[in-house]
């Protein structure tokens, strides 16, 4: 059973051909994924971690993050007239306009070989009065589950989804498949 | 809010109590009453200085220098003589609350526990208003709860927290042994890898309101108890060998 759960393993690495953070194993033990086990794709962030030992008994999945990085406040430039003269403006200048939305919110979205775990999101948005200066913030999203997936699950695709924001600077993700009693 | 308006209605309960006796200008300080009444013909009857000392000068017994509102019981007599009052705050009686009692297995099993495991944590409080003997209440300040922990052999250990209060922010301390953590907020996540040297036979956590939003109000100790605080606390605990 497990030499065939392996077999199938390494047949999926190989198609996929999919950037692999590691392997998860079923027991208990911790997983711990931090930014560079990510792929990138904007502000979108994907990781797959293979899993050995779904034998189609009941799992637990906790899947916790923590992610950091720049807010984002929307500033847009006006183009206005100070002194009209005869001929049109005389002394042109630009102004600021500096949004009172200060935006950070990301998404974690987590599944296995394409069944759903679990999605957390999470915000630190402000109602702000003038331009952020510190626009560094950090969430904290939560997915925790109990499924029987029937052996299906083996390979876990974890996606950190930068939504509104400017970047990510940091994530440290645990990942824990256990069995239940 | 509330209590503000009832600590108005009471400012003028006393000058029924004294408005026949009184002919100076000013009222002396009443036993246990510690308010001036100042009382002009026709005028309305005004409250001149309000002390809000608990113990009147003619308090019979020895003399009480400060009362710490944090002492759970305070042995005054009753000594105002418009408000009889219950002064010493009954304990709160809990609940029996089914604590969840089965250890934590090192290796990986999850314990999920609900705001069900946990043990309510009150304060007991005085509310001071003019001429009264303070009034006794309870304050929700949080909750908390201990779960045995087994298989701490000294290997390195991984602790793994999280969950969520609904609404309310609160300070989570997690403790066992040598490991300690905490974090705060509505939602929680503690994560954390080391060797306890054995010492990690029990984990100890609680909760304390932290936030400004959904916190309790004091319910007056002579009710009964009432479910406050959030309505939710979930809360997982994993504590796994880390290979």
């Amino acid at each position: 059973m497990k030499k065939i759960a392996l077999t199938s393993l390494l047949l999926m690495s190989a198609l996929s051909g999919a950037a692999h953070a590691d392997t998860v194993y079923v027991n208990g033990t911790l997983h711990t994924l931090s930014k560079s086990d990510f792929v990138q794709s904007g502000n979108n962030y994907t990781a797959y971690i293979d899993v050995v030992g779904d034998n189609g008994q009941q799992l637990i999945f906790d899947i916790d993050a923590v992610v950091g990085g720049n807010g984002y406040q929307q500033i847009t430039y006006q183009k206005i007239c100070l002194q009209m003269g005869r001929w049109g403006c005389v002394e042109p200048d630009i102004r600021e306009i500096i949004s009172e939305d200060f935006r950070y919110v990301v998404e974690l979205d987590v599944s296995c070989s394409g069944i759903a775990i679990g999605s957390d999101l999470d915000n630190k948005n402000e109602q702000v009065d003038g331009r952020v200066a510190n626009k560094y913030r950090e969430v904290k999203l939560l997915t925790q589950n109990t499924l029987v997936t029937g052996g299906n699950c083996q390979q876990l695709k974890v996606a950190v989804n930068g939504l509104e924001l400017s970047s990510i600077s940091n994530i440290s993700l645990d990942v824990l498949i256990a069995e239940t009693f | 809010m509330k209590i503000i308006n009832i600590a108005i209605s009471w400012l003028f309960l006393p000058l029924f109590a004294f408005a026949n006796g009184a002919n100076s200008e000013l009222l002396q300080p009443q036993t246990g009453c510690p308010c001036y009444l100042s009382k002009n013909a026709g005028a309305e009857a005004r409250l001149a200085s309000v002390g809000l000392t608990p113990v009147g000068p003619d308090y019979p017994g020895g003399p009480i220098d400060i009362i710490d509102p944090r002492e759970q019981i305070i042995p005054i007599e009753p000594i105002d003589p418009c408000l009889p009052y219950p002064v010493v705050a009954p304990e709160p009686v809990l609940a029996a609350i089914d604590v969840n009692a089965e250890p934590i297995y090192i290796g990986g099993v999850m314990y999920k526990l609900t705001k069900a495991d946990f043990i309510p944590v009150y304060r007991v409080d005085y509310i001071y208003r003019p001429c009264s003997i303070p009034q006794p209440v309870w304050v929700l300040t949080g909750y908390k709860t201990t779960i045995p922990v087994d298989g701490d052999y000294g290997q390195e250990l991984h602790f793994e927290i999280s969950g969520r209060s609904d609404g309310t922010e609160m300070a989570l301390q997690a403790s066992c042994g040598d490991f300690s953590a905490s974090d705060s907020g509505s939602k929680y996540f503690i994560s954390k890898t080391m060797s306890t040297n054995q010492s990690c036979q029990s984990m100890k956590l609680t909760f304390t309101f932290d936030g400004d939003s959904g916190l309790p109000q004091p319910v007056s100790a002579d009710n009964k108890l009432s479910s406050a605080g959030p309505a939710l606390i979930e809360l997982n605990v994993i504590i796994a060998e880390s290979f």
